[in-house]
């Protein structure tokens, strides 16, 4: 797979790099394909998830309060943002501490199912931000990617190719 | 580097109006609030749950969350609860205050052979000095 992490300027403050995923040679990051696919039919709910993570870059920190954790497997970050109990989208995320997330994909999420197994979507997705977080984390203990003195950004080598693999 | 289009992102976070951008500030800011005074006490969510005679933890972890609308009921309840202050019911910013003013003058008598740092006295042989304060309550 290939991928590369970019930050959202949009949304990075004070309090927090917010990062998404561009994958291959696409033009446009995860996060702008959740608002494509899901602005039509959940308006509102897009709309809330992304003064979400606005508050997050400038006012709070992407504290764990704010997510459904152990989305990925152990140990991994993968989160999901927690959707409003009238609400049915699901955001998937990884969180390097309060200062740093890389915000995937996602999408909606009946309430009639527990599992996010039981709906495809959802497990694509799923799958595809834990193979992410994989990969980063490898190039963290490699000590490719490194986090910035004041932990806002990631540092080094964001461009993840086939061969890395 | 590169930026990305991203078009129906930017159109739709063009479309959030300060105003509903600063009432999800708030929901976040108190559910951060809420968390760090549980912290401070060594309360989990159970506890808190007990001692806001709530039956479902599902309902705390959405008020952790950042996504729940509070009541002034539930709000006044926490405060109570976990002895913080959630709601700011200071003065109202344009209320008349009542300022109280005394002028108190104050005299002191002293003869020309006293020495005074920067002060110098010829005639008479004896003067007053008046110190003028006037205080405010």
């Amino acid at each position: 797979m290939k991928f590369k992490i970019e930050k959202l300027n949009q949304f990075s403050g004070n309090k927090a790099g917010v990062y998404s995923v561009v994958l291959n040679n696409d033009e446009e990051t995860l996060l702008n394909k959740f608002v494509r696919e899901n602005e039509i039919s959940f308006k509102s709910e897009t709309k809330d998830i992304l003064k979400r993570l606005y508050s997050i870059g400038h006012s709070t920190g992407a504290r764990s309060q704010f997510f459904k954790e152990w989305e990925g497997n152990p140990g991994d970050g993968v989160c999901a943002l927690y959707d409003k109990p009238d609400c049915n989208l699901r955001l998937y995320c990884v969180c390097y501490g309060t200062q740093l997330i890389i915000v995937g994909s996602g999408g909606y999420k009946p309430k009639t199912i527990r599992a996010l197994q039981e709906d495809a979507k959802l497990t694509e997705e799923n799958t595809l931000i834990k193979e992410i977080s994989q990969q980063i984390t490898q190039r963290i203990k490699d000590k490719d990617i490194r986090f910035s003195n004041d932990y806002l950004d990631f540092t080094g080598d964001l461009s993840f190719n086939d061969e890395d693999l | 580097m590169e930026t990305y289009k991203d078009e129906a992102l930017n159109s739709l976070l063009s479309e959030i109006t300060p105003s509903e951008q600063a009432k999800t500030d708030a929901k976040m800011l108190l559910a951060v609030k809420i968390a760090d005074a549980m912290q401070a006490k060594g309360w989990n969510k159970t506890r808190l749950m007990k001692k806001m005679r709530k039956s479902n933890p599902s309902e705390i972890t959405r008020w952790l969350s950042g996504t729940q609308n509070f009541t002034v009921e539930t709000l006044v309840d926490l405060e109570r609860v976990l002895e913080i202050k959630l709601l700011d019911l200071g003065e109202p910013k344009n209320a008349e205050r009542t300022i109280k003013q005394y002028n108190i003058d104050i005299l002191v008598p002293f003869n020309r052979s006293q020495q005074m740092t920067g002060c110098f006295v010829s005639e008479p042989s004896e003067a007053y000095t008046y110190y003028k304060q006037t205080i405010y309550s």
